[in-house]
């Protein structure tokens, strides 16, 4: 609309155009700041209200986009004085709104501009709120170039930093072909820039974060703390098991030099329930450094659901009588789970139920046996599932949740919820369709 | 035939020999396991105590599961804060029984015992440092003598703790532990470090709600600008109390002072004599720093006074300001802006900071200010024996204790859902 009265403006001065008389550019961009001040009092905070004022502001036009990219800078409706007060967050994201109703085109100056080396943490922070919802692929290393501290030697500011993580999380969450860019932004980002690219992916809970994060280790001086957490972060917040190499990537890290890598690697070991850390992390309860000792230590109980005292001889014990359980006992065991006879299921699953070592490569055998004939077979695998406190493959379990026996199916229901955490109705295709959608 | 005979013969030896040996191994790994559920009743018994409870975990006809075995465990109360724990634990053919003697200290525990304490999460901004000191040794520059990692300091017990996330920013350091919330993470940028733990706490920090003395008011104090004034040890009540600026006020101690607000006013000085003993404000509604105010203490004693301050205003420290003492608001935000240095220690529902502050936690504050914290630590282990299994059957029938026992697996509690509160 108002584009519409700018060009009546125009056909009517015309005459005093040809005449030198022009409009005064100053005159409309006061009528702008007004108008955009004017939508922005009369936000209610209602969402009806919320999306007209958006549809209002946007509707003054590409002219009004630096007005509107102005207030949301400086966190004041347009105006002169310090006596303005600050904006609401429903204003602030109204001038968002209208600012990415407006379209890419004239948003382009204003983004680029926050992207030079002299713009304002201020003007950054605006740019990335609005490129948050709408950044694609080619956005990401302008978004970068936004985070990248002015001066040498000087970190971001938080404001800049929070904006950047978030618009960056955004962008890979919407743009897969975004995540292509990683490896060379992270070579050619500024150090505190690389770091807050780690965490966006972490934020971004992709599916393929833990691999993206897992295939940077050991790439860029400074980072591998930060990809440790990060790693482990992913993996504190899925049921799902982690990929083999991840595990592997990880646990090398315990073997380095610098007692900083070695404590965070042990977290993500024990994040990730890594059982083939446990004897190198029972070594580390006796490393020099007490932060790794106790890094260990954690890890050690997360892994394996015990709780010892930090004493490495007591975790020794427990380690090697698991050794010999798996290399005297388990072959038995595990034939006896393949047999149709419900006492030797239901005693093979009894054994399995008291180990603590390797419990997923257990739990997988122990689904095998979900579709068991007997009912107390099924109702006591789902048991066993839940005292192994790990979970490999959802649909087997969730299947059991129409179970004909009531036993069996309360039996999966609690299982499920124990192991996820997620308190969902008890119908399998929920359950399943959440475990696909789940990444982290 | 007679080879036949005897390959027969040797085939039922080995057969016999390998399931006698399997057996003993068998029984030899139940037996580990039993002990390994009867340390975990041990445990949880003293949880529980901790927690307020008897100690008394499940029973002999309800025992409680636990993988694939089961436990429970006898508490006798002896009085004096002790206990006679008996765990039993079964699993396969293994039995194990300990006869375990346990202190219980009353959880009582210092209420500062980091330097910053966020229930959200804590943001430790580029070039931030934290470290600890005593002021009971000396000031500060005293004890700050030791290089590492590109910052001078003091002693390495300066931790922080979130119940969230803890976020370092570039070059930020923490000599001594950062430690998030449960299944929450310490997050490193640039050149940022942490000399102690980083593992997260087993369980959430809840702030205790203060506890102000029933003092009566006598009305507001208000120090003019330039003037000064003592308050004397003992208790007392003020309805606002303002420090003009450039007022001092010297309070003694020990003293314990309720007001309904505090200000302290610009280049306006609280003088801290604390050598008869601490001095704690309590502040019922907000408190106001203003540029310069600051504490200070009279020679020879420790800077121990602490800030309760109830209100839900946020605090806000204004750039260039040096903060003495602890601060310890449950339900309030602190903000420390540019340019400020802090000596004492801060609880707060969320701590934020900018850029370049220095936190030196001072560790004398652990003596004066307590709190129950009913942890584990709270309770002790005295003594430890392996006992006799009770009843006798149980050590006789070597069963697997859900078919001698008669049990339902299914209506077995887990240990922590098997307590006994008490009366």
């Amino acid at each position: 609309m108002r584009s519409a009265k700018f060009a009546l403006v125009l056909a009517l001065a015309a005459p005093a155009l040809a005449a030198g008389d022009a409009p005064d550019p100053s005159e409309l961009r006061a009528e702008l700041r007004a108008d955009v001040t004017a939508v922005l009092e009369r936000i209610d905070g209602s969402a009806a209200g919320q999306e007209s004022a958006v549809g209002e502001l946007a509707a003054l036009g590409p002219e009004a986009a630096p007005i509107l990219f102005t207030a949301l800078s400086s966190d004041r409706p347009p105006g002169d004085g310090d006596h303005l007060p600050e904006l609401r967050d429903a204003q602030e994201d109204a001038l968002i709104g209208g600012l990415v109703r407006l379209g890419r085109e004239p948003l382009s100056p204003l983004l680029s501009g926050a992207a030079e080396p002299g713009a304002t943490d201020a003007d950054r922070v605006a740019a990335l709120r609005v490129l948050e919802p709408i950044g694609g692929a080619q956005d990401l290393a302008l978004a970068a170039r936004m985070a990248t501290p002015s001066t040498e030697g000087t970190g971001l500011g938080t404001d800049v930093q929070n904006a950047f993580e978030n618009a960056a999380a955004a962008i890979l969450r919407r743009d897969a072909t975004a995540r292509m860019q990683l490896p060379f932004l992270l070579r050619e980002a500024h150090s505190a820039t690389a770091t807050s690219l780690v965490r966006s992916i972490g934020a971004a809970g992709i599916r393929a974060g833990p691999e993206i994060l897992t295939g940077l280790l050991g790439r860029h001086v400074g980072l591998d703390r930060t990809l440790l957490g990060e790693i482990g972060a992913y993996a504190e917040h899925t049921p799902r098991p982690p990929e083999e190499w991840i595990c592997d990537k990880v646990r090398a890290f315990l073997d380095r030099n610098d007692p900083q890598l070695i404590r965070e690697a042990a977290l993500a070991c024990g994040r990730l329930e890594d059982s083939r850390a446990v004897a190198p992390l029972i070594d580390l309860l006796e490393h020099e450094h007490d932060g790794v000792r106790q890094a260990a230590h954690w890890a050690l109980q997360r892994s394996t659901t015990l709780s010892f005292a930090a004493e490495p001889s007591r975790w020794r014990l427990w380690h090697e009588s698991e050794q010999v359980w798996l290399e005297a006992e388990a072959p038995e065991v595990f034939l006896a789970l393949d047999r149709r006879e419900s006492e030797w299921v239901i005693q093979a699953l009894n054994e399995i139920a008291g180990r603590r070592l390797h419990r997923r490569a257990l739990a997988t055998r122990i689904q095998a046996v979900l579709d068991h004939p007997e009912h107390r077979v099924r109702a006591l695998a789902c048991s066993v599932l839940r005292q192994l406190d790990t979970i490999t493959d959802m649909e087997p379990l969730a299947e059991l949740l129409e179970d004909p026996s009531d036993g069996v199916s309360r039996a999966a229901l609690a299982t499920l919820r124990a192991l996820t955490g997620w308190d969902l109705e008890a119908r399998s295709e929920i359950w399943i369709e959440a475990w696909e959608q789940d990444a982290g | 035939m007679l080879l036949l005979v005897g390959l027969m013969v040797l085939c039922t030896s080995l057969v016999r020999i390998t399931s006698s040996s399997a057996r003993k191994v068998s029984a030899s790994v139940d037996d580990r396991r039993a002990r390994e559920l009867a340390e975990a009743g041990v445990h949880e018994a003293m949880a529980a105590i901790a927690a307020g409870a008897t100690g008394q975990v499940a029973t002999i006809d309800q025992p409680a599961y636990l993988g694939g075995g089961v436990l429970w465990v006898e508490s006798t109360d002896l009085g004096g804060g002790q206990y006679r724990l008996v765990a039993t634990g079964m699993a396969g053919s293994g039995r194990a029984a300990l006869d375990v003697a346990v202190q219980h200290n009353g959880g009582d525990g210092p209420l500062f015992n980091a330097m910053l304490n966020s229930q959200d999460q804590l943001t430790m901004n580029a070039d931030t440092m934290v470290d600890s000191y005593d002021s009971s040794l000396g000031d500060y520059a005293s004890q700050a003598v030791n290089f590492t990692a590109g910052h001078v300091h003091a002693e390495m017990n300066g931790h922080v703790a979130s119940n969230d996330d803890i976020v370092l920013n570039a070059r930020a350091a923490v000599f001594g532990d950062a430690t998030p919330g449960p299944g929450h993470t310490v997050s490193f940028a640039t050149d940022s470090f942490v000399s102690g733990s980083t593992a997260p706490a087993a369980s959430e920090f809840t702030f205790p709600p203060i506890d102000v003395p029933p003092i009566p008011s006598s009305g507001d104090l208000v120090l003019p600008n330039g003037s000064s004034d003592v308050i004397p040890p003992g208790d007392h009540g003020f309805g606002a109390l303002t420090i003009g600026k450039d007022a001092t006020l010297q309070i003694q101690g020990p003293a314990n002072i309720v007001v309904q607000d505090f200000t302290g006013g610009k280049d306006g000085i609280l003088e801290i004599d604390a050598t008869g003993g601490p001095i704690t404000i309590y502040v019922q509604s907000s408190y106001t720093h203003i540029n310069g105010f600051h504490a200070v203490g009279v020679p020879a004693s420790p800077v121990a006074v602490a800030f309760f301050i109830e209100g839900t205003d946020p605090i806000v420290f204004p750039s260039n300001t040096a903060i003495l003492g602890a601060y310890y608001a449950p339900e309030a935000d602190i903000t420390f802006s540019a340019n400020n240095e802090a000596w004492g220690a801060f609880a707060a529902k969320r701590i934020s900071m900018s850029s370049g502050m220095h936190f030196h936690f001072d560790e004398n504050l652990m003596e004066y200010w307590e709190t129950d914290t009913g942890g584990e630590d709270a309770v002790q282990i005295l003594a430890w024996f392996e006992a006799e299994i009770s009843p006798s059957f149980l050590r006789s029938n070597r069963r697997d204790p859900i078919l001698l026992l008669g049990l339902d697996k299914a209506t077995l509690p887990k240990p922590a859902d098997a307590w006994d509160p008490g009366p």
